[in-house]
């Protein structure tokens, strides 16, 4: 059984967590769904948390990195940009895995290869990562286009119109302003032809 | 000016007060309104105050996608399938743990800085033996001024066509008061 | 923030100490297993002769660093006795052991006992002991010098490319500042080093404690120093088990054949879990499974469990939580894993039999994906977390 976590329980886990408790995870996900990860984190984990939030990239080297935590003053960090590392830096890392201690807490965001790296060269940070592995599925607070098409249908139900109809008077600025009809031109990707 | 005209006059300027003390209509974006409103949804679950699991409250609370063509509205919603005209309980909603449930819409438009708060629904309803139905919050999208009849921002108490002024609330304000603000009292009045 | 909120970030945070052995100890969680830890044995030893060295090696997570912090609150409780707890991993890059190297973390520490009026005379010996560490003449404070790991004009034993050769003169540097504090004082010293257990090198590693080790007991120092568990596979007969004078091997703890060791883990867990009502003794037993007598894997499970129950809205730990927090450590541990490694694997599973000599097999016990037992009796066993998901994925195919 594989246990993926979503944005809100990955939220609800670190918000439970002890202000000073140091605690680190892992995010696996793929490569190209980093940077968003990070951005949407670095917006949100803040409001959870009730703390700073700074974002680090190792993709300057493990020595940057480290030098960059320890000058932080954030509660949490996201960390991510491990493209680079190879098995030695992973080591590394390992070895001084003492120097992470000051940290409230961290997540490292990972692709399937960087994790690999990571438990086969460092066990000691993986033994204190323990558990906390989490194959993550981003995106899923967003609608998907099956249930964009389903809440549609159930806009057209309610006003026995069609998308072209209130397109058509969206455009020519006769639209109702009820909240609805704005949501209807959000979900047909028309936000733009709301009155502003 | 009759009456009638003196009381579309005040209208607007009813609605011109509401909108200049709403400050609180700006975000960083739809993402961080999402995540203001989880938290406010979960605390709520762990003070007890809901019926819905917190695992239930991550497939509840969803947001349109970024458009394709770049920044534009986005809706932050309760309840993903369905928008919920008919009041039907068997649509996904949030429900507290004394009978009332409630869903919402909010329309944010990302193509500003910050990202503004432009229209929202917010339905509560309550269970039969309450006075009123339900209790609605409606902020219509900004459009020509005698569209919305000074009514921009109203309130339904307990029916469609029944509108009055609403008091300047946030979205997470009104939220809270679904949460916090509108117990069920345990012994009704009677006249 | 709510009191659901409040009620579970405590008791997180009574797990998370494990992340910090020494905070675990200041709040009050350790407890003591009577025959169990080797902790009494090293005390004993070194109250009976404190100028002896201690070597202690055990898999990740066997709890070494908290019996060695344990080991140097109960020196200090023997009157002449001062220990001195040091991770040598906050000193410098491990990858970097050369001999001398515990030497010149011992002479600056030496160098901080002294009075500003003390170190006069020995300006000469600080400077030889500063410059074998550095490279250089310290005038930065030490906060920067530890931060300092990429100059590479600097060839001191604690940067990045030692090239240090004045081991003699950095010897006598730190005998002559080691005899003015031990005989002035008639306090025996005990130096606790930690951290070097994470070093891969072990033919470095041999070298630096048949160098360094040599020395500080020779002067009269008691030395107890946690090494790498590969260190005792990769051992040649004769052998460099003669370079300390007692060597202690960490096991885990067989919790399914030995019921003092569940009994411990179950105190382990019933000391951080104060509220009764939170677990029940079927899903202790769960947790004390699936951690395989690793007691940091205990912790790990414990706390992530907790979590689980928050997470979900439930007011208490059931078995599915913790099936999902073994879930995620067997994940863990299936990172990283060869194609070898894993054949190896699934036939220990399959056979019940795992013998260790193949680089494999150490790797595989090194990493604490096979667990090693020495009692009641020694067994090899692959961790359970793991175990469960290799015999779910053969379940899938």
């Amino acid at each position: 059984m594989i246990y993926p976590v979503s944005a809100d329980e990955l939220l609800q886990r670190i918000t439970s967590q002890p202000e000073d408790g140091n605690i680190w995870l892992v995010i696996i996900t793929p490569t190209q769904d980093h940077e968003d990860l990070v951005n949407d984190l670095y917006d949100t984990l803040g409001i959870f948390i009730e703390g700073s939030i700074d974002a680090l990239s190792g993709s300057r080297g493990l020595d940057s990195l480290l030098e960059a935590l320890n000058r932080s003053e954030a509660s949490y960090s996201i960390l991510a940009g491990f493209k680079s590392w190879g098995a030695s830096d992973w080591q590394k890392l390992d070895r001084l895995r003492s120097r992470l201690m000051r940290r409230r807490g961290a997540c490292m965001i990972l692709d399937n290869y960087e994790s690999n790296l990571l438990f086969r060269n460092a066990p000691n940070l993986a033994s204190w990562i323990g558990p906390r592995v989490y194959p993550f599925t981003y995106g899923t607070e967003l609608l998907t286009e099956e249930e964009q098409q389903s809440r549609l249908q159930s806009f057209q139900q309610w006003s026995g119109q069609t998308d072209a109809e209130v397109i058509a008077l969206a455009e020519t600025q006769s639209l109702p302003s009820d909240p609805e009809y704005g949501e209807w031109l959000v979900l047909l990707g028309r936000g733009d032809l709301i009155e502003r | 000016m009759n009456g009638k005209d003196i009381w579309e006059k005040s209208r607007h300027a009813i609605q011109a007060r509401q909108l200049a003390a709403m400050s609180a209509l700006e975000f960083k974006s739809a993402k961080v309104l999402w995540a203001e409103i989880s938290k406010l949804l979960h605390t709520a679950s762990d003070d007890g105050v809901l019926k819905t699991k917190k695992h239930e409250l991550q497939s509840l609370l969803k947001t349109t996608p970024q458009p394709k063509q770049g920044k534009n509205v986005r809706a932050v919603m309760v309840g993903a399938e369905k928008k919920n005209f008919r009041r039907s309980q068997d649509l996904p909603h949030i429900a507290r743990s004394d009978g009332a449930w409630f869903d919402f819409s909010i329309l944010v438009d990302e193509t500003k800085k910050p990202a503004a708060i432009i229209g929202f629904d917010f339905e509560i309803r309550f269970p039969d033996s309450q006075p009123i139905p339900f209790l609605r919050y409606d902020l219509n999208t900004p459009g020509h001024n005698n569209q919305d009849d000074g009514l921009r921002f109203h309130i339904h108490p307990g029916h469609d066509d029944v509108m009055i002024h609403s008091a300047p609330m946030s979205p997470l304000e009104i939220l809270q008061q679904f949460l916090y603000g509108l117990p069920i009292p345990s012994h009704p009045r009677k006249f | 923030m709510s009191e659901r909120l409040q009620r579970f970030r405590k008791m997180m945070a009574a797990f998370e100490g494990a992340a910090d052995p020494a905070k675990a100890l200041e709040q009050g969680y350790y407890v003591h297993a009577p025959g169990k830890l080797l902790v009494d044995q090293i005390v004993n030893r070194i109250a009976l002769r404190p100028a002896s060295s201690h070597l202690l090696v055990g898999g990740i997570g066997t709890g070494k660093t908290t019996q060695l912090l344990m080991a140097q609150r109960q020196l200090q409780e023997i009157e002449d006795i001062a220990a001195y707890y040091l991770d040598v991993s906050t000193y410098t890059d491990i990858r970097n052991l050369k001999p001398g190297l515990l030497i010149a973390i011992l002479g600056m520490e030496l160098c901080g006992f002294l009075t500003e009026s003390e170190k006069a005379p020995f300006q000469q010996e600080i400077v030889a002991i500063e410059q074998s560490a550095y490279g250089y003449p310290s005038s930065r404070s030490e906060e920067q010098l530890l931060r300092n790991l990429i100059t590479p004009w600097n060839e001191g034993l604690l940067t990045m490319k030692p090239s240090f050769t004045g081991q003699n003169i950095l010897e006598e540097a730190v005998c002559k500042i080691w005899k003015f504090c031990s005989e002035d004082y008639s306090i025996k010293y005990v130096f606790i080093f930690d951290g070097l257990d994470r070093s891969q090198d072990l033919k470095c590693f041999s070298e630096l404690i048949r160098s360094d080790l040599q020395f500080m007991t020779s002067i009269g120092m008691g030395v107890i120093l946690v090494g790498p568990s590969a260190f005792l596979y990769s051992m040649p007969k004769n052998d460099d088990r003669d370079l300390t004078d007692n060597l202690y091997y960490q096991p885990c703890f067989d919790v399914e054949r030995d019921i003092e060791s569940h009994k411990f883990f179950s105190n382990v867990l019933r000391t951080r879990l104060l509220n009764v009502d939170f677990i029940d003794q079927k899903a202790i037993d769960k947790l004390i499974l699936y951690s395989g007598g690793v007691l940091r894997d205990l912790i790990k499970l414990a706390e992530t469990s907790v979590e689980e129950v928050y997470a979900s809205g439930d007011d208490a730990l059931e078995i599915r939580h913790i099936e999902k927090a073994a879930y995620g450590l067997g994940r863990n541990k299936l990172f990283g894993i060869s194609e070898l490694e894993l054949d190896l694997l699934r036939k220990s599973i399959e056979n019940n039999q795992f013998a260790i000599g193949s680089p494999e097999s150490i790797s595989l016990v090194t990493s604490g994906r096979v667990l090693e037992y020495r009692y009641p009796g020694t067994r090899y066993a692959v961790h359970p977390v793991l175990r469960a998901q290799l015999q779910a994925s053969v379940k899938a195919a």
